[in-house]
């Protein structure tokens, strides 16, 4: 049993929490003696070990007690404990409101999705529990619960009432820490290795039974020879035909009764809660087949025997579930290629030197070197020197990106040639990479909604198999020798009966079908997170195949966000069109408008000096003005211009030009004289317009949505190649989402392309929200889906993405359904026999895992450039 | 996993070579298995039988060495062959000495063959078709691979 501690309500930051290895303990009487013996200590708050894990967790104040004296308590308790790691209080649970917390839960056991129904059901029915989501693929139960009603024991209590294994993921939700995945793992591994040893034994015994009673010659000859054997050694007289069914009942007991002892387990837990599951199609047909065996090796000797087929059953649906487990093993490759990515140690200044350290005991503040070629640790901001640095890993860019001082980095990219140091911002549970992880991680354990599609299907399916083998028996031994007289093989009708009934039991198992969805999600959702494309759902990744119609909110999002300086042009000749920019943009370094950084930056970027400035004054709603080198110097609009009495007519029209291309233009004067304009707009980034028309042909209407006037974001909308009806403008941040809603009110599916800044109630009225440039918070908490770099065509990327694995799923519910809806009428009527029927099943779930991975070779329409 | 792929390749060779191995041999000797009886040890059973006159109606086996309950069995000679049943008697296990089988009519044939049954299935009722040998449970007794009978000849 598993102890943890729960808590609802924000950790107390004066004490502290540390995490120990036990070793020592055989039960939970162990379990109860250290927890007793620590909450005796003074200082202790709260002490819970998970005997699955060893681990003891213990929340102390430290003014009270250290670390030291908790180990030496636990040691005179009779045990042995190791401080693993301390840290500020960590709850076990996710706090997600008032009197509720969520956890995980690692499942072993599994076998179809009858068993995730039976799991959600055993956990929704105890007291305190408002939702369960049981993830077949992911192996884990995702349980939101009330902790002041319920505690996690009786969550795993619940669990294993219900005939399978849980153990709890401590930290899994909270720090990525990969110690609590590896104990899943390792339970998993444990199953595994389990299963694979029952699959040996079967098979050893399953085939030996095939060949004595099936296949001639050794039919003939094994039971002859044994006979013979038995005859000279211990004496007496043996009929080669009864010795046949003996050598059959001898290799098939250990098969049904070792190996099978798990769908009995699993049929019996089920019974109890009155449901069906794969068990119970297995445990009933394997037993009709070995009992009915039985009964003709000792009583009905004239009857035929089919121990093979029971066994060879058994070892089939073992197999299936072997195979099925490495494919869905592969699923998860994504995450685990993420979690490879983390880098172990980090370059440290501390004390004024350079020391190697491990990444854990990076904190924020410190001062990490980075040398050509090695791995940026954590994320920081760039501090000294340069380089260019490979994010392809993150992003799917392969173009590696200049960093500078003043830009930030992220950890586990991998530095080029130059070397740089940044301070670190972000640290341990915090980085990027392990908020990607964990947003992968929730991503692949939800549940997509096309998923109660198979969960309606499987709850009804076993009850109704059940009775259709019943049917099935009942008219082939009635009706059977009447209507098929040349069918029954050479049988009685009974014995064919009982076959017939057993192969529909078997092959209309709906294992496969509880695969379906969940694989294809878990590949589906790895595979965005490979080219960049974080899908924060099952749902999120559904919801994007159905959309038709697109929203790009204009600012930062089919721009680049911030204005540059596009063109200068000076009015007469005394002033040059280099002096009057240098007067201006000499001006505007007093400015704080984003106009003016524009044109400081130009200066800057141009190699401009830029002289003081005197007198500097703002003028609201039309500009700034001030004396540059004894000049007096004014920069604004029209309406500055015509404050000054200033006729700028002769250069009306290719004002209105620049304007009509979507630029602000300032006009500048010196000493009086109109001296010359310049046109700042927001740019188009430069893979806009390909996905624009990428989006156009996959049949999806293209929005622009701004709150600039009609003719400056008709402008931009032409350059994107966006239809002028599709500009939605003058559209205030507040009013962005109404806009969304009235196209949905059209029936259009949208989906809301934004940045997650201004536009957080339009990303989530829209049916779909896609966040672009991950590594800010709020674009992570925004939208189902985050884009990891600021370029539109990973927006196509996620919608192919979406189509794909949607098809994907559908093509998984042809693959499922087709086995049993081909293989029930063939078994109904006679042609298939159970341990084929068994190895049919078997194969439909490991093709459709298979079916699954093949979406792994999905790769975008719109391929990166190479570096 | 990869340990895994080597013992299961390595199992299902030894497997396909064992199974070759046992086919090879079973298909050069395929006739001899596949109508064996019930499998004795020779020192278990014995079945002797004097030539005997042919007026007499029925047959008489000096000495029958049974291994469990039996059915002594007189067939007409066919070729050779164990034809129709002219004679059945049941006897205990164990042996036992001058039996007399009598005959279902007056056979005059020269030759009859008397066999050794197991009674196996419902007892006292003699359970062999010999369409269905290897679902009958009294089949004939077999010694290396031979089946137990004697011809008996008829002067």
């Amino acid at each position: 049993m598993e102890k943890t501690m729960i808590q609802s309500s924000a950790p107390d930051t004066s004490a502290n929490e540390a995490v120990f290895g036990v070793t020592g303990m055989t039960c939970a009487s162990c379990v109860a003696v250290i927890e007793k013996t620590l909450a005796r200590m003074p200082g202790v708050l709260s002490a819970n070990v998970n005997l699955a894990s060893e681990r003891l967790t213990v929340t102390y104040d430290p003014a009270q007690i250290d670390e030291p004296g908790i180990v030496a308590a636990v040691k005179a308790a009779g045990y042995e404990a190791t401080p693993l790691k301390a840290t500020q209080p960590t709850p076990a649970t996710d706090a997600v409101g008032p009197g509720s917390a969520k956890i995980t839960l690692g499942i072993t056991g599994m076998t179809c999705s009858s068993c995730q129904a039976v799991i959600e059901r055993s956990l929704t029915k105890v007291p305190g529990v408002s939702e369960a989501v049981v993830n077949l693929a992911a192996e884990n139960a995702t349980v939101t619960f009330d902790p002041v009603v319920v505690s996690v024991d009786v969550l795993i209590g619940a669990v294993i009432d219900a005939g399978y294994g849980a153990i709890v993921l401590p930290e899994a939700q909270e720090e990525g820490d990969e110690s609590a995945r590896d104990l899943q793992k390792e339970a998993q591994a444990r199953h595994t290795r389990h299963q694979r040893n029952l699959f040996i034994m079967s098979a050893a015994l399953a085939i030996p039974a095939f060949l004595v009673t099936m296949v001639p010659p050794f039919m003939d000859v094994i039971p002859v020879v044994v006979a013979t054997w038995l005859a000279s050694v211990v004496g007496g007289a043996w009929d080669p035909h009864m010795v046949e069914k003996y050598l059959g009942l001898i290799l098939a007991t250990p098969v049904q009764f070792i190996a099978g002892a798990q769908f009995y387990r699993g049929f019996w837990h089920a019974i109890k809660r009155r449901m069906g599951n794969m068990d119970t199609l297995i445990a009933i047909g394997t037993s009709a087949a070995y009992f009915y065996s039985v009964a003709a090796t000792f009583w009905l000797i004239e009857e035929p025997v089919f121990y093979e087929v029971a066994a060879l059953l058994i070892t089939f649906v073992i197999l299936g579930k072997l195979l099925e487990a490495r494919a869905k093993g592969r699923t998860g490759d994504a995450i685990k290629k993420l979690m490879g990515l983390a880098a172990k140690t980090a370059r440290v200044v501390r004390g004024g030197e350079e020391i190697d350290v491990p990444v854990e005991q990076v904190v924020a503040g410190d001062i990490v070197v980075v040398r050509p070629g090695e791995k940026v640790p954590v994320d920081g901001v760039v501090v000294e020197g340069g380089s260019s640095v490979d994010e392809s890993m993150l992003t799917g860019e392969s173009i590696p990106v200049e960093k500078h001082e003043g830009d930030t980095v992220i950890g586990a990219t991998i530095n080029k040639l130059g070397s740089f140091k940044f301070r670190t911002t972000k640290v341990g549970k915090d980085t990027a990479l392990a908020q990607i992880i964990k947003l992968v991680e929730e991503a692949q354990g939800s549940k997509a909604p096309i998923q109660r599609f198979a969960d309606y299907i499987s709850s009804y399916f076993v009850p109704a198999v059940v009775a259709l083998a019943v049917v099935t028996f009942l008219v082939w031994l009635f009706v059977g020798p009447t209507l098929f007289p040349g069918a029954l093989d050479g049988f009685t009708p009974f014995v064919k009966a009982l076959l017939v009934g057993t192969a529909v039991l078997v092959i209309a198992c709906p294992c496969a079908l509880g695969l379906a969805t969940p694989t294809a999600i878990m590949v589906g959702t790895g595979k965005g997170a490979e080219n960049g494309v974080l899908i924060k759902s099952g749902e999120a990744l559904e919801t994007t195949h159905k959309t038709n119609a697109i929203v790009f909110d204009k600012t930062g999002t089919l721009t680049h966000g911030k204005p540059v300086v596009t063109e200068y042009e000076p009015f007469v000749d005394t002033i040059g069109r280099d002096e009057f920019f240098r007067l201006a943009a000499a001006l505007e370094r007093s400015s704080e408008h984003p106009l003016a950084e524009a044109i400081v930056n130009h200066a800057k970027e141009t190699g401009v000096d830029l002289p003081e400035v005197s007198g500097f004054a703002a003028v609201p709603g039309h500009g700034v003005e001030g004396t540059v080198e004894g000049r007096t110097v004014v920069l604004g609009n029209r309406k500055l211009m015509a404050r000054e009495g200033l006729d700028i007519s002769p250069w009306a029209a290719r004002i209105e030009q620049l304007e009509g291309e979507g630029k602000t233009v300032m006009l500048t004067a010196v000493d009086g004289v109109p001296a010359g304009l310049i046109a700042v707009a927001d740019t188009l980034k430069e893979n806009s317009r390909e996905a624009v028309e990428r989006l156009r042909q996959m049949g999806v209407e293209v929005y622009m949505i701004t709150g600039d006037n009609r003719r400056t974001a008709e402008a931009i909308a032409a350059q994107a190649d966006i239809d002028p009806a599709h500009v939605l403008a003058e559209v205030l941040p507040e009013h962005k989402a109404e806009e969304v809603a009235k196209l949905q009110a059209r029936g259009l599916s949208v989906a809301m392309v934004g940045d997650g800044i201004n536009d957080t109630p339009a990303l989530a009225q829209a049916d779909i929200g896609i966040a672009m440039g991950a590594g800010t918070d709020v674009a992570m908490e925004t939208g189902g889906i985050v884009l990891m770099k600021d370029d539109l065509r990973d927006v196509v990327t996620a919608i192919e993405l979406s189509r794909a694995t949607i098809r994907r799923i559908r093509w998984n519910f042809v693959w499922a359904l087709g086995y049993n809806s081909l293989g029930i009428p063939i078994a109904a009527l006679g042609f298939l026999r159970p341990e084929l029927a068994g190895a049919a099943m078997a194969l439909s779930s490991v093709s459709v895992v298979s079916s699954s991975l093949l979406l792994r070779r999905f790769k975008p329409s719109m391929r990166k450039a190479v570096a | 996993m990869r340990r895994f792929g080597i013992i299961a390749t390595a199992a299902l060779v030894a497997v396909l070579a064992v199974g070759l191995t046992t086919w090879t041999l079973a298909q050069a000797r395929a006739n001899d298995y596949t109508m064996v009886g019930v499998v004795v040890a020779e020192e278990n059973v014995a079945l002797e039988v004097e030539d005997q006159l042919r007026a007499e109606d029925e047959i008489t086996v000096s000495r029958v060495l049974a291994p469990g309950e039996s059915w002594l069995v007189v067939h007409l000679d066919d070729d050779g062959m164990p034809g129709m049943r002219v004679g059945l008697v049941r006897i205990e296990e164990g042996e036992s000495l001058d039996l007399a089988v009598p005959l279902d009519e007056q056979v005059m044939a020269s030759n009859v063959i008397v066999a050794l049954h197991a009674d196996r299935g419902q007892r006292g009722v003699f359970e062999f078709d010999m369409d269905a040998f290897m679902r009958s449970p009294d089949k004939p007794y077999f010694v290396n691979f031979e089946e137990v009978v004697v011809i008996v000849s008829r002067e």
